[in-house]
């Protein structure tokens, strides 16, 4: 499990508890939703905020809203969650200017149809424990090598990591590097090379 | 009233047909091929269209025939820079006003 899911899976046993405890706690008589003696209109809980007054006779509701809040954040949270991974490997016998190497997560066959067409639905998988290493180099034979790996757990806190324990394959050189053709000056500076593809719209 | 049915389905072919139309004079794209110095097809480049402001495209690959493309282009009042990559050692760059579908002239290093 990883840490994102554990603090929210907390979250949300906290929250289910407040709201389950609070309604055993007034099943039992332990609270009751009746004003409190003594006390006016509105005097049981207050709360304000930025002029906006909020207030109840009965403030065990509170329990309900605080359980319910906890609740309401885990599910906000969870559809926030990104993963971390951290990615440990190296290159066999290639220098590191010659090669790209992407990861791919996952990567998935997609099938076509005889005649050569594609309409394919892809299923992400969350939860998702194989990483492969896909590394181009040009002027080699075969030119793309693709490696896979198992995603180790992580402590509590930390990144998982996909750890390549044998050097990342590239192919028997055939070709050397050309001289550079024409490499004329960018008018504005241009988005680096480890930024994300993807048109900005 | 037959008259007033008949415009009514001349409009809507009409409408149907004319995102197709304009989609058809706006695409943007360009293609081309790279060589070595003994004008044979390089594979496996990594081949960008980069804009200052746009970004960066998707990688195109140079496939057992040097041959690379990009489609969907934006339209952007700028030029676009093609990049041609051997691994990440940039080998070529120049400035490219995608207005149309492209057919770039072949690149030859050496």
């Amino acid at each position: 499990m990883r840490t994102n899911d554990t603090v929210i899976l907390m979250g949300a046993v906290c929250g289910l508890a407040l709201t389950l405890g609070g309604l055993l706690l007034l099943l039992r008589g332990a609270i009751n939703l009746t004003r409190q003696e003594g006390g006016g209109p509105g005097s049981g809980l207050c709360f304000e905020f930025k002029g906006t007054k909020l207030s109840t006779d009965f403030p065990a509701i509170a329990i309900f809203a605080i359980g319910l809040l906890f609740f309401g954040l885990t599910l906000w949270a969870e559809s926030l969650q990104t993963r971390t991974i951290k990615f440990v490997g190296r290159l066999a016998d290639v220098p590191p200017q010659q090669a790209i190497v992407y990861a791919a997560v996952p990567l998935m066959p997609v099938i076509s149809s005889p005649d050569g067409s594609i309409e394919y639905s892809l299923k992400l998988d969350p939860n998702n424990d194989t990483v492969f290493a896909v590394v181009v180099t040009p002027g080699r034979e075969p030119v793309m090598n693709v490696t896979s790996t198992q995603l180790r757990p992580s402590w509590f806190g930390a990144s998982e990591t996909a750890k390549f324990d044998t050097p990342l394959p590239v192919g028997r050189p055939v070709r050397a590097m050309p001289p550079a053709s024409t490499i004329e000056p960018a008018r504005a500076p241009l988005p680096g090379l480890d930024e994300s593809s993807g048109w900005k719209n | 009233m037959w008259r007033a049915v008949s415009v009514l389905l001349i409009l809507l072919v009409a409408t149907a047909l004319a995102p197709a139309a304009a989609s058809a004079q706006t695409e943007r794209g360009l293609d081309g091929h790279v060589k070595g110095d003994d004008l044979q097809p390089i594979r496996g480049l990594t081949v960008y269209l980069v804009h200052p402001t746009l970004g960066r495209s998707p990688p195109s690959f140079t496939d057992m025939d040097g041959y690379f493309a990009f489609s969907e282009v934006p339209s952007a009042a700028d030029p676009y820079y093609l990049e041609v990559y051997w691994g990440r050692t940039l080998r070529y760059r120049v400035a490219v006003r995608v207005d149309g579908f492209i057919h770039w002239p072949d690149i030859v290093f050496g």
